[in-house]
């Protein structure tokens, strides 16, 4: 043997030594948890915020009645019991023994501050656009709370149990206004401790929790926009965890004892979307002809490289009422046809490469942030360069999430194509065919970004949404989805798989399909 | 004159003649020539050196190591780096020219205005530019092209901007001292107007050390670039920036170091380069310094 290949064998043993000793030990209490991830919240408020970086830490602070367990089933929380009065009306009983972190007792009295504050016609809360038809709480007793619909909803529970639903200290509300959003007061088993923009969120656990007390004494959400920085954070142990992590570096780390991959298949669709009021992405030709210039094969081999499965539709596998739309037979990949249709849309090649009509070059502007989603820099990136080789040419300008998430969320939009992602949180296909394609929900009410509009598509949603029959509501959707890939006005990129990289000593972690929803009151740090 | 004898005057052929002869005794300077020339080439003549296109992608040949299909290995969009280099070279060099030429020019004529007129002008100049000065430069830069959006006039700007007041103190401190000089008074004296001064005995006595500055300057002006690039600031994609190209292949250090090394090698080569020959120039103006 030789000295290196000791050497070698010596580092083994040495890192295989403390887990091999030590052997199977409980959870411990104590401990930093030190999340490294690459942007910052835009708000801890669901009334402003329902996209990720903000839910994954406001969901430990703020509880909803229900939550959604990682196999997608409806837990109870701060309701212990349910009963379904009509089909517009469930019913709630809540804990008697729960208090808010400022002390507020939590009664039906909270349940329905929290749901007029968000209902409220004059200001509604962001994630009222994404709860259905909710009209309110109604308050039965202290204790027993209705939830009331305009309308015959089947998805309801699921719309209570979205962390989006967190109930509010009414007392911290009225007191703090609109600093609420900054430092946020709920009843969950960690409190919020500080938010330094752009730098650090820190939570610390609620020691009057009412359930199951957390292990952690805190944690802390670190801001690290370079890929190759959290790696190294997570390598350095200045982090415990990353989210988002580097794909090519996946392989490394799982291999590595003294790190954990965690993952599960998530239901999050990243794309790139189409303004269609946008000239000339109005020609259903010229948006055939962007899907078909994308190679998105390629694209999910060797960007993705493994960390993230295909997509065939807006829908993730897995959702109530999916429907895989056939994309790859519809509008296969291929760059000669994609030209052959701006042709017949009456482009024809300029000078420079770039085609042109009535002497306007087709130049496209798109909207993408770099980090947020996995890879979305880089899928623009590549997508910028297979559309040069069918004569267009797109402008690219990567900005911060928070601006990305203030241009998507305005009234009018000025970029021909904006990079995204869905998340169905409630897993029941009404939470993302209404808000993102119905005629009415262009934003800011909605999230209908490519602004369609198609009376035959908003018939068949809305049937879908008062119907109570699951067969029925399958098929509705179902030709709602073929609709939309008639028309297409987007390019789904992949579906996510939700990843996190931890050190090995960090135990309890089980990965959720909606990658906000992670549970980490059952997260402890072996020491 | 001149047409009888064939020959220049005395002082005119000593000026060219002799700064060549001292800086051609500065082997550094003249490294630092060489480099600047080769850039130039490779810029100039980008088209037809570069062995690919340098957006054109293969993903499939993503982070290619060196040798083989690609001389300089492949991106991770598996991009050509060679070609992005010589590409890149174009946007340093032009970043670097335009930004140094608008930083000489306004410089130069804030400098002068400030240093000849004097008094409260020259306060009120020199304080103005004090405050810019007083900023640490990327964050003047980064706050301009927050301002102004990314891309590469705005990294122009910035960075000409950023330049500006030091081309400003280095001329109003020549003007100060020239205009002192006797032959600057015998020109008032015999009637010359303050433009005429200015233009004729004034200004071409700045020439020099305006050489040397902008030299001196275009290192950190690429250098400037660079940064910006690298923060996202700069040029965007697909246009190849060397500061750009280190910024994104830091993701991949580990697994292929030559996507972000080769562009930082260029960036520190080129820069080394304006700096010697910024300082060979120097060396071979200064008069103080024996021929």
């Amino acid at each position: 043997m030789t000295r290196s290949a000791l050497v070698a064998a010596g580092l083994v043993v040495m890192l295989l030594a403390p887990s091999a000793l030590s052997g199977p030990v409980g959870p411990v209490r104590g401990g930093t948890l030190t999340i490294a991830r690459p942007v910052d919240a835009v708000s801890l408020d669901p009334h402003f915020e329902t996209t990720a970086p903000g839910a994954w830490i406001y969901q430990m602070i703020l509880e909803p009645l229900l939550v959604l367990g990682p196999d997608m089933k409806i837990q109870p929380r701060l309701a212990t019991a349910w009963r379904v009065m009509s089909s517009s009306r469930i019913r709630f009983t809540l804990r008697r023994d729960v208090k808010f972190h400022d002390g507020t007792p939590f009664n039906a009295q909270a349940v329905k501050f929290t749901f007029d504050r968000a209902f409220d016609p004059r200001s509604p809360g962001r994630w009222a656009s994404l709860a259905g038809p909710i009209k309110g709480a109604e308050v039965v007793d202290d204790y027993t709370v209705d939830i009331v619909t305009n309308e015959p909803y089947a998805p309801l529970l699921y719309s209570v149990a979205m962390l989006y639903a967190g109930i509010v200290s009414p007392t911290a509300v009225q007191r703090m206004g609109a600093e609420f959003s900054r430092r946020p007061v709920g009843t969950g088993p960690f409190k919020f401790e500080e938010w330094r923009t752009n730098d650090r969120i820190t939570i610390t656990r609620n020691d009057d929790y009412w359930g199951p007390k957390a292990y952690l004494d805190r944690i802390v959400f670190r801001v690290i926009p370079e890929e190759s920085a959290r790696m190294i954070a997570l390598r350095t142990g200045e982090a415990d965890m990353v989210l988002v992590p580097a794909p090519a570096q996946l392989a490394a780390f799982a291999r590595d004892p003294a790190f954990r991959v965690a993952q599960a298949t998530g239901l999050r669709v990243v794309f790139t979307g189409m303004n269609l009021t946008r000239p000339p992405l109005s020609d259903v030709r010229v948006r055939r002809a962007l899907f078909m210039a994308a190679n998105r094969q390629s694209i999910l081999q060797n960007i993705l490289e493994g960390a993230a499965g295909p997509a065939d539709g807006i829908l993730a596998p897995g959702v109530f009422g999916y429907k895989p739309m056939g994309l790859d037979r519809l509008y296969p990949y291929n760059p000669q046809r994609a030209r052959q249709l701006l042709l017949e849309a009456g482009f024809r090649p300029g000078p420079d490469g770039i085609m042109q009509r009535e002497g306007i070059p087709l130049v496209l502007s798109i909207l993408s942030a770099r980090g947020r989603y996995f890879k979305d820099a880089e899928i623009t990136e590549a997508y910028q360069a297979q559309l040069r080789e069918i004569g267009v040419r797109l402008d690219v300008q990567f900005l911060e999430w928070a601006t990305v998430f203030t241009n998507v969320r305005a009234a009018t939009l000025d970029y021909h194509l904006f990079t995204l992602g869905w998340v169905t949180t409630t897993a029941d296909a009404d939470y993302s065919m209404l808000p993102l394609f119905r005629s009415d929900q262009a934003p800011p009410r909605g999230w209908n970004t490519w602004r369609y509009v198609n009376p035959e598509f908003d018939r068949l949603v809305d049937a879908a949404r008062t119907s109570l029959a699951p067969r029925e509501r399958e098929d509705l959707y179902g030709r709602a989805q073929d609709l939309i890939a008639r028309d297409i006005m987007f390019i789904p990129w992949y579906t996510t798989r939700e990843i996190a990289v931890m050190r090995a000593n960090v135990n309890g972690f089980v990965p959720h399909p909606i990658e906000y929803n992670q549970g980490f009151s059952h997260v402890w740090i072996q020491r | 004159m001149q047409e009888e004898t064939g020959r220049l005057p005395v002082a005119y052929r000593s000026t060219g003649a002799a700064l060549w002869r001292r800086f051609r005794r500065n082997r550094l300077a003249l490294a630092g020539l060489l480099i600047v020339a080769l850039l130039a080439c490779a810029a100039m003549l980008a088209p037809a050196l570069a062995p690919a296109d340098p957006a054109r992608q293969s993903l499939e040949d993503k982070r290619m190591p060196p040798g083989g299909k690609y001389l300089l290995g492949a991106d991770e969009f598996g991009r050509d780096i060679a070609s992005r280099l010589i590409y890149g070279s174009r946007i340093a060099l032009m970043v670097g020219l335009v930004s140094v030429l608008f930083a000489a020019v306004l410089g130069t004529a804030l400098g002068t205005v400030a240093g000849y007129v004097g008094g409260a002008v020259d306060e009120a100049l020199m304080r103005t530019l004090d405050v810019l000065l007083a900023f640490p430069y990327l964050l003047l830069a980064i706050a301009i092209v927050s301002a102004l959006g990314p891309g590469l006039q705005n990294t122009i700007l910035a960075v000409g901007v950023w330049a500006t007041p030091g081309f400003a103190r280095v001329i109003r401190g020549s003007v100060l001292a020239i205009k002192e000089q006797e032959y600057v008074q015998a020109a008032r004296a015999a009637g010359a107007g303050t433009g005429r001064v200015v233009v004729r005995h004034v200004l071409p006595n700045c020439i020099s050390i305006l050489i040397v500055y902008s030299a001196l300057y275009m290192a950190s002006a690429i250098l400037l670039e660079a940064a910006l690039s690298f923060l996202g600031l700069g040029v965007q994609p697909p246009t190849p920036s060397w500061g750009l190209m280190v910024s994104t292949g830091r993701d991949f250090i580990t697994l292929a170091p030559h996507i972000a090394t080769l562009p930082g090698l260029a960036i520190a080569v080129t820069v080394l380069g304006f700096n010697l020959l910024g300082d060979g120039l120097r060396d071979a103006l200064d008069p103080k310094m024996p021929a």
